[in-house]
């Protein structure tokens, strides 16, 4: 008889503190119904509270990954960014955390894993190994990145110029990006705000953006930065004009 | 107290008082041990091990001294995170098919001992077996299913269904004195074994298997095995001779097997220890394994001699 081939989970060896901080990490089936069950209230909680209002959502490609990207002043963003997108994705969308941050103390670490599926991008020691992350979700099927490339939150509601990460992750690839705007999100819970106002929420979602010809240099890295910041700046200025 | 109704148990005060006594009798006599010259890296060792008894010693006695409801679904609580355990462990995690099964199935058989049903609690493996056998049947799939429907059919029947009797226990009136006294003398014997392994620890009994069991430990926990249920004898309502004598074979025999069992399956896979949930000991299995074997053991032994009121049905 043939032996049986067993294949043990890394995480056995790990702490619970290292299961949550590692990535990529290993699919887990209590996470990923705990993560629907909380998607499902925090629709209904931004619906109700913030009046959250979604248009485009036509735009989202459909069985592929991508990358939505949009502007960032608060800390609503991510979550109303996940609730713009199919509930059956939600645990194949991961957003983009920064770990010195969101990753800072073990309830930190479950929070953020519980609820935006974080993926911990060190922007500080190791910013290219955190784009290789990222770049390793988008590879796998139908995974996709919630990613905010100003690097964080806008302290008076205007889009800083954004980080050149994302023309890295995208240029010359197939990877789509999906740019979209959020409004009221900076008036209903600005940084430093203890608690969150109930102003109205809008996610404008705009077309893909696609970057598969470009030849991969520093050159096009920039341009496809510019392209995409001006796409999300786009959105802004047409005010919910998202076709 | 509604809320706590073990405290008005003079058994469950009795057990209490026990636990609350060795805990502090032996951190008492590892202080002393620290002092022995040679010892000390022993006594740290040792140490390491005891403390997280600190901590599950009282969620023991707080879950225990509860309504019986908070009983068992702790219990069903343990027979998943025993279940993931394992599952992980062989990589039938992988597969949330079984796995869900599994879940859905100890719920259901949880349910048979929340609303008393003894038939449907002992039938309720057949038909999640069942279940599980057709997974590749409506998958249309049979490629490693046999190695799949095996290991969920361990998963039910020794992670969940074994423990679960002692759910079962808890229905009966007496159940502070019947469940205290296995669950503290199961992990006595456990403790034992280790303790007298490593002060006296020569002969090694199952070598290929456990690397650290030896003979003299498990002669050391038949001691302390004996000496436990000689000392709680009193406290035992309806335990004559043989239900005495059974105990210490059962948790004795039941105890270095069920610890042995999980060994093994350690060592087939590979791997060191079951998780990393309880430092010191490893994971939930590593810590719960003797008391899976010894649960159904007991709770026929005791079903026949102390019998249940308006018994099993």
């Amino acid at each position: 008889m043939r032996e049986w081939q067993y294949e043990p989970s890394q995480n056995l060896s790990r702490s619970i503190p290292e299961k949550l901080t590692v990535f990529p990490r290993e699919r887990d089936m209590t996470q990923s119904i705990v993560r629907g069950f909380w998607s499902l209230f925090l629709r209904l909680f931004l619906r109700l509270y913030f009046r959250l209002k979604i248009m485009g959502r036509e735009n989202l490609p459909r069985n592929k990954g991508f990358v939505i990207v949009s502007n960032h002043s608060s800390h609503l963003d991510a979550l109303c960014l996940l609730s713009a997108l199919p509930l059956h994705s939600v645990n194949r969308m991961f957003a983009v955390a920064a770990k010195d941050y969101f990753f800072r103390s073990f309830f930190k670490s479950l929070f953020s894993v519980i609820t935006v599926n974080a993926l911990p991008f060190d922007r500080e020691k190791q910013q290219r190994q955190s784009l290789e992350l990222c770049a390793d979700v988008l590879n796998a099927a139908e995974q996709g990145l919630v990613m905010f490339p100003e690097g964080s939150r806008s302290l008076n509601g205007e889009i800083q110029p954004f980080k050149p990460g994302i023309g890295l992750l995208v240029t010359g690839t197939n990877r789509l990006v999906v740019p979209a705007c959020i409004k009221g999100a900076f008036e209903a819970w600005a940084k430093g705000n203890t608690f969150p106002k109930p102003k109205k929420v809008t996610v404008t979602i705009g077309r893909p953006l696609d970057f598969c010809d470009l030849e991969r240099n520093k050159e096009n890295y920039r341009m496809v930065t510019q392209k995409v910041e001006a796409a999300v700046r786009g959105l802004k200025e047409r005010g919910g004009q998202h076709g | 107290m509604s809320w706590f109704p073990g405290w008005s148990d003079p058994y469950y005060r009795f057990f209490f008082g026990f636990v609350s006594s060795v805990l502090i009798g032996v951190s008492i006599l590892l202080i002393i041990i620290k002092y022995i010259p040679r010892k000390q890296e022993m006594a740290g060792q040792i140490w390491k091990s005891f403390k997280p008894w600190f901590i599950m010693a009282p969620v023991l006695l707080l879950i225990v001294g509860m309504p019986q409801k908070v009983l068992i679904i702790a219990l069903l609580f343990l027979s998943i995170f025993a279940v993931k355990e394992f599952a992980l462990a062989t990589g039938l995690y992988e597969d949330w098919g079984f796995i869900a099964v599994i879940y859905l199935g100890l719920g259901l058989l949880y349910f048979s001992i929340w609303v008393s049903w003894y038939g449907l609690f002992v039938a309720m493996p057949v038909y999640i077996i069942s279940v599980v056998f057709m997974i590749p049947i409506f998958r249309n799939e049979y490629k490693n299913m046999i190695q799949k429907v095996a290991l969920s059919t361990i998963a039910v029947i020794y992670l969940g269904w074994f423990p679960a009797h002692l759910g079962f226990l808890g229905h009966h009136p007496q159940r502070y004195a019947y469940l205290l006294f296995i669950i503290i003398g199961t992990e006595l014997n456990d403790a034992a074994a280790y303790t007298f392994g490593k002060f006296f620890g020569k002969h090694l009994l199952i070598s290929n298997i456990s690397p650290k069991k030896t003979v003299e430990g498990t002669l050391g926990a038949l001691l302390a095995t004996s000496a436990y249920v000689i000392f709680a004898s009193r406290w035992l309502p309806g335990f004559r001779l043989v239900p005495l004598l059974l105990s210490i074979v059962i948790i004795w025999i039941g105890g270095t097997l069920g610890d042995l069992v999980i060994s093994f399956v350690k060592r087939d896979i590979g791997i060191k220890d079951m998780g990393t949930l309880i430092p010191g000991h490893g994971g939930l299995l590593d810590r719960v394994d003797s008391l899976l074997f010894v649960s159904p053991l007991y709770f026929h032994m005791v079903t026949y001699y102390v019998k249940f009121p308006g018994g099993l049905s």
